[in-house]
């Protein structure tokens, strides 16, 4: 606030900011779940759980994105004032995690229907139907995928992350407080 | 080979002449009874379930044990894996076909023993509708024999795809463990 490198016209709209932070709790949520019902749970039943609840909220996730992706190119254009290298990285960063996403989904949702074992993803009580056929070999690449994708996405996210709070604290500017209110 | 039944028989005669005069007809007690499987799977933890639903009967003959009975019958349905979730995946048409085949039995067709502690027992598993010949290694506790109770561990594995449970092979296992303690008291015990 106290001082602006970028000017006040700077601003996101609404459906943007609800896009972005529901989203932000949505894959930091399954990040987590990941990780855990992976390295954490070791009874089968619990373990099955989690993965079921993992690949529902996987596929949830879908329609938020492309909500989001179509918001993206729908809206009106922001005016930018400040296309500095910080800006570029920053665009380059957002658009590599929407690539992710749309990667992640996709093989996750691979990785299912490639299962040896039918298990249907089940979002909202509504089965998704299952579009491949199960495929050992398959579903081992699209296993390999799906965790690296994951962890390249935890790599930008937390580059993200990081560059907000570098803005807020070291610049100073409103990049952070803008996406926080319209 | 009488001899290493002496301790059983000898318990027995003591307690019912009856019981030593030809086939007794025990019952299971189902609080003392757990019937369970195994199974692994590459990449996850073992699946270990039960069975809550079942009627089981063993007859015991301690003059001729070649000629004891052992029947068995399991509502499938009644699994427990510890995970409703896992359960229903387990009941479905890709592994017990509840629907369809609601019960397993199994019916002993010889008992040989193996030592003063153990038989071996042999019989028809019926599941999903076909019938192979299984054999169970069966540990005899005669230790509450005073009380009018025999304890047994029965142990085996079986392969499911005989019984046209493929699902998942090879990242599920074939073979499946059973593991059946049970306990017997004579009626009127």
């Amino acid at each position: 606030m106290k001082k602006e490198t970028e000017t006040s016209t700077d601003t996101w709209d609404s459906l943007t900011l609800f896009l972005h932070w529901i989203s932000a709790i949505w894959v930091l949520g399954l990040i987590g779940l990941g990780l855990a019902m992976v390295n954490l749970v070791h009874t089968s039943g619990q373990k099955f759980e989690l993965y079921q609840f993992h690949k529902s909220y996987g596929l949830l996730f879908a329609a938020i994105l492309i909500g989001r992706l179509f918001w993206k190119f729908l809206s009106p254009p922001r005016k930018i004032s400040d296309a500095g290298m910080l800006r570029k990285l920053a665009i380059v960063n957002q658009n590599l995690m929407l690539c992710m996403l749309v990667l992640l989904i996709t093989s996750g949702y691979a990785l299912s229907s490639f299962s040896m074992i039918p298990i249907p993803i089940n979002v909202l009580g509504w089965n998704a139907p299952s579009l491949l056929q199960p495929d050992l070999i398959m579903e081992q690449w699209a296993k390999e995928a799906h965790h690296y994708i994951a962890f390249f996405l935890t790599a930008l996210v937390l580059i993200h992350i990081g560059a907000a709070l570098f803005h807020h604290f070291i610049l100073k500017d409103q990049t952070l407080t803008r996406m926080l209110k319209k | 080979m009488f001899k290493l039944w002496l301790p059983i028989y000898g318990i027995m005669a003591v307690l019912t002449v009856s019981a030593a005069a030809g086939p007794s007809n025990w019952m299971i007690d189902p609080t003392k009874t757990r019937i369970s499987f195994a199974i692994d799977a590459v990449g996850w933890p073992k699946t270990v379930g039960i069975f809550h639903d079942f009627d089981g009967r063993i007859s015991v003959d301690f003059d001729k044990p070649q000629q004891s009975r052992v029947t068995f019958k399991v509502r499938t349905g009644s699994v427990d894996v510890n995970s409703d979730v896992l359960a229903s995946l387990i009941r479905s048409s890709a592994f017990f076909n509840t629907v369809k085949y609601p019960e397993a039995t199994f019916v002993s067709t010889g008992i040989e023993k193996t030592s003063s502690k153990t038989v071996r027992v042999t019989g028809n598993l019926t599941f999903l509708g076909i019938t192979n010949s299984e054999t169970f290694d069966v540990l005899v506790d005669a230790r509450l024999a005073e009380k009018g109770r025999l304890g047994y561990k029965a142990m085996g594995s079986f392969d499911r795809s005989k019984y046209g449970m493929i699902t998942g092979i090879p990242v599920v296992a074939d073979a499946v463990q059973l593991e059946i303690t049970t306990e017997q008291y004579e009626k009127g015990n």
